[in-house]
């Protein structure tokens, strides 16, 4: 059993985390939306721009397990 | 993971990656578009009784306007016309994965070096308009504790950038490879029908090609205009 390949795999327990706050993020602006509909063009473009930057935070995982796995 | 071509050129043998490749033939595409744009129909924009052509031209570059002036403050009529070659080069990038070509962008060396194109310039706008002990003075701001760390969050800079492009589009690709296997594998069997087999991808490329290019083109931008914008403030 290679330590790489469990690094690898403990890596991208990241995730959760992430999936975490982006599904709290949008039910917020959810909320916010059902509290004033006039304003839903402005909330989806924070709400886009909040979920691709906290993404990055699980690409950072997803990157390092690609490191692990490919490279010696 | 990266396949290697040889390539015999004035007389020695030279060992490039397939994504350079790519990538060298697309810019020399776009270069000639432009060229050709620019000699045959730009030279013939008028001032009153404008075409089709001209009108859609002038609202793109209006709307970029717009946006980069939102976004960085009062340099941003300089910035646009490096907003607009980055989108250009991203948007073709991505969307040639929908011929079968690998993209460019699924290449750490080729989001890097965009990336340190955004930390070049954030750093000379930084120092042209604050000057050195302006600049550095500014990391001792709110409080001289946090110095270390703003710093550290300042070198970080082009490795978040180019991650998150190489993660996102890295992940697109191996989804879209992952589905073409298993599709072939279903049709040797004779479980799903060619017709399906050759519309399901379709669906798929629609999020991940076409939307993670565009997001990720917008979220780029975006990210280099709040910091050279922060920079200069």
């Amino acid at each position: 059993m290679n330590l790489a390949l469990l690094g690898a795999g403990i890596a991208v327990l990241t995730g959760l985390g992430t999936g975490l706050g982006m599904g709290y993020a949008t039910g917020k602006a959810a909320e916010a939306v059902g509290r004033q509909p006039e304003a839903s063009g402005k909330i989806n473009s924070i709400l886009l721009i909040g979920l691709a930057l906290s993404e990055s935070c699980a690409i950072y995982g997803l990157v390092i397990a690609i490191l692990l796995i490919f490279a010696k | 993971m990266p396949t290697y071509v040889d390539i015999e050129l004035f007389g020695r043998t030279f060992n490039v990656r397939e994504t350079y490749i790519s990538s060298t033939i697309l810019v020399l595409l776009l270069i000639a578009i432009t060229i050709i744009i620019r000699v045959f129909f730009i030279s013939r924009f008028t001032l009153d009784k404008p075409k089709p052509f001209q009108v859609v031209v002038e609202y793109i570059l209006e709307t970029l306007d717009k946006f980069t002036k939102g976004a960085a403050g009062h340099l941003g009529s300089k910035l646009s016309p490096y907003i607009l070659a980055l989108g250009f080069f991203i948007i073709t990038n991505g969307w040639v994965e929908l011929f079968g070509i690998r993209t460019p962008l699924s290449d750490l060396s080729v989001t890097a070096a965009l990336a340190l194109i955004t930390f070049f310039l954030i750093n000379y706008y930084g120092f042209r308009a604050k000057g050195v002990r302006g600049r550095l003075a500014s990391y001792l701001k709110p409080n001289p504790i946090m110095a270390p760390f703003k710093f550290i969050s300042d070198m970080i800079l082009p490795v978040s950038l180019s991650c998150r492009m190489f993660g996102n589009l890295m992940g697109g690709y191996i989804v879209m490879g992952l589905l073409y296997e298993a599709l072939i594998g279903l049709v040797k069997k004779w479980v799903v029908s060619v017709v399906v087999a050759a519309a399901l991808p379709g669906i798929f490329a629609m999020y991940f090609t076409i939307f993670h290019a565009a997001v990720q083109f917008y979220i780029f931008s975006v990210l280099s205009l709040t910091f050279i914008g922060e920079a200069t403030d």
